[in-house]
């Protein structure tokens, strides 16, 4: 099988294990796991985190996580996660010499969105992610492979949006000086 | 003002004479397509990418009522619950969405045997529809993708589908999503195809199924895809779905294992089987080392 949806089918801390244990021991087969509209919270995502940490044959491509209960903690360990699973992949690629991106670990899509995510752990993801940018970079002298392709963080950006647009505002109107700044 | 009341005001005058001019080039270049290619409004539609109602994607062979030639390979009934745009309602009127008349239409599909694609959703079919669906799946041995989601099939309905499903060369794609099935009706698709080789994508979202039937999905051997949105599997189906995929991967690594273990590094720990859970296919290869 190589593409598993359990979208809204009661996965909780309950039954989470039997996932974890799926994670652990699944083969590179496995390309898609949607598990969007359940009750996974922070102590249920680390638990996947751990299994998937566990797991050399990890090669998910695409890992749904949408309308959950996480928030920025359980994100960020994810990501972390993530980031060790392919930056082993790197290593082993450049211990076999196999050809460079070609037997790498890159999830397409990572989705993220409508959880408990707020601005900080938006934040907290983005510096996950530039840590693991730089550490292989500098490393193993690869340039710089981002974990996830494509990471869906819809709902969690309102108030970063709302920052984004007040700087373009006033980038906007740079050429008159408010009253306030010239004193 | 001018002094003339019907003078053009000068002012609107360049505009004026920009409106007049594109209007023209609009009826110049229509005129030239209509007459000079001598194309229908379909063509033009797809020629220049407009908003194509998807029906008409099919071909015309293959949607209109009580006409299809044999030698079309699809059976494409418009859903009924989707209000039609303004371009759709000429064609809906074609066919009428009446039951009985999409009943009609799949006899017809009956006498035919070269079909691949069968689109029956959202028609309202019953349990007792499902016989002819067969019927048509035993006579389309070429067929490689059958919808009937959004219908009201129920068990009974599987269960007269899994006859069908049996033994057939061919379909890849079943989506039965949305007909009320639950664990009954499950299980008899389940083993059904449990050693179908051909079907490869199941969408089963939707419906009312229970542990039983996702522990006979997880025996399912040739599946790729299996949609299982919004069904009260339980604890026990997705233990049973997990465990489904490791016991995958041992078997797809058993030959594996020697290579990733030299002879001086440590011996791995051998991996302890659940004694309550064994697996149904293979139980003896999961007993405990003596």
């Amino acid at each position: 099988m190589t593409k598993l949806f359990l979208d809204s089918t009661g996965v909780n801390s309950n039954n989470i294990v039997h996932v974890a244990n799926m994670l652990e021991n699944v083969s590179s087969s496995l390309k898609v796991l949607s598990l969007d509209n359940n009750s996974i919270g922070d102590a249920e995502l680390i638990t996947l985190a751990q299994a998937i940490e566990r797991n050399e044959f990890f090669q998910l491509s695409q890992f749904e996580l949408s309308h959950n209960k996480f928030s920025c903690q359980g994100a960020a360990t994810m990501i972390s996660t993530l980031a060790r699973s392919q930056k082993r992949s790197i290593n082993i690629a450049l211990n076999t010499n196999q050809p460079s991106h070609q037997h790498l670990f890159r999830m397409s899509k990572l989705s993220l969105g409508n959880n408990l995510i707020r601005d900080s752990g938006v934040m907290e993801i983005c510096k996950c992610l530039n840590e693991f940018n730089l550490q292989v970079s500098e490393r193993n002298g690869y340039r710089s492979n981002d974990i996830v392709a494509y990471i869906h963080l819809h709902l969690c950006l309102t108030k970063l949006r709302t920052f984004f647009a007040r700087r373009r505002r006033r980038t906007w109107y740079w050429g008159s000086i408010p009253s306030r700044a010239r004193g | 003002m001018p002094e003339n009341r019907n003078e053009v005001p000068p002012v609107l005058f360049p505009l004026c004479v920009v409106l007049c001019s594109t209007q023209t080039m609009f009826f110049l270049f229509f005129y030239f397509i209509f007459t000079n290619f001598q194309i229908d409004l379909l063509t033009f539609f797809k020629l220049y990418e407009l908003t194509i109602p998807p029906m008409l994607e099919f071909g015309a062979d293959n949607f209109v009522l009580g006409a299809a030639p044999p030698s079309s390979s699809a059976l494409f009934l418009p859903p009924q619950s989707f209000p039609p745009t303004n371009l759709i309602s000429n064609k809906q009127s074609l066919f009428s969405n009446s039951r009985e008349e999409v009943l009609q239409r799949l006899g017809e599909v009956l006498l035919r045997k070269s079909l691949t694609i069968i689109d029956l959703s959202q028609r309202q079919l019953i349990a007792a529809d499902a016989k002819l669906v067969s019927m048509a799946l035993l006579n389309n041995l070429s067929l490689t993708i059958l919808k009937i989601g959004f219908n009201s099939l129920a068990d009974e309905g599987c269960q007269a589908l899994s006859l069908a499903l049996e033994d057939h060369p061919s379909l890849s794609e079943l989506e039965i999503g949305f007909n009320s099935i639950t664990d009954v009706g499950c299980v008899a698709i389940a083993s059904a195809i449990k050693f179908n080789p051909t079907l490869k994508i199941l969408y089963l979202s939707g419906n009312a199924i229970g542990p039983k039937g996702a522990t006979a999905l997880s025996q399912v051997q040739f599946l790729e895809c299996l949609y299982l949105t919004g069904n009260q599997i339980q604890d026990e189906g997705i233990a049973a779905l997990c465990r489904y995929r490791q016991h995958q991967r041992r078997h797809i690594n058993t030959n594996q294992n020697h290579k990733k273990h030299s002879l001086t590094s440590p011996q791995p720990n051998p991996t302890q089987p659940n004694p309550t859970q064994p697996n149904p296919t293979h139980t003896e290869t999961f007993q405990p080392p003596q």
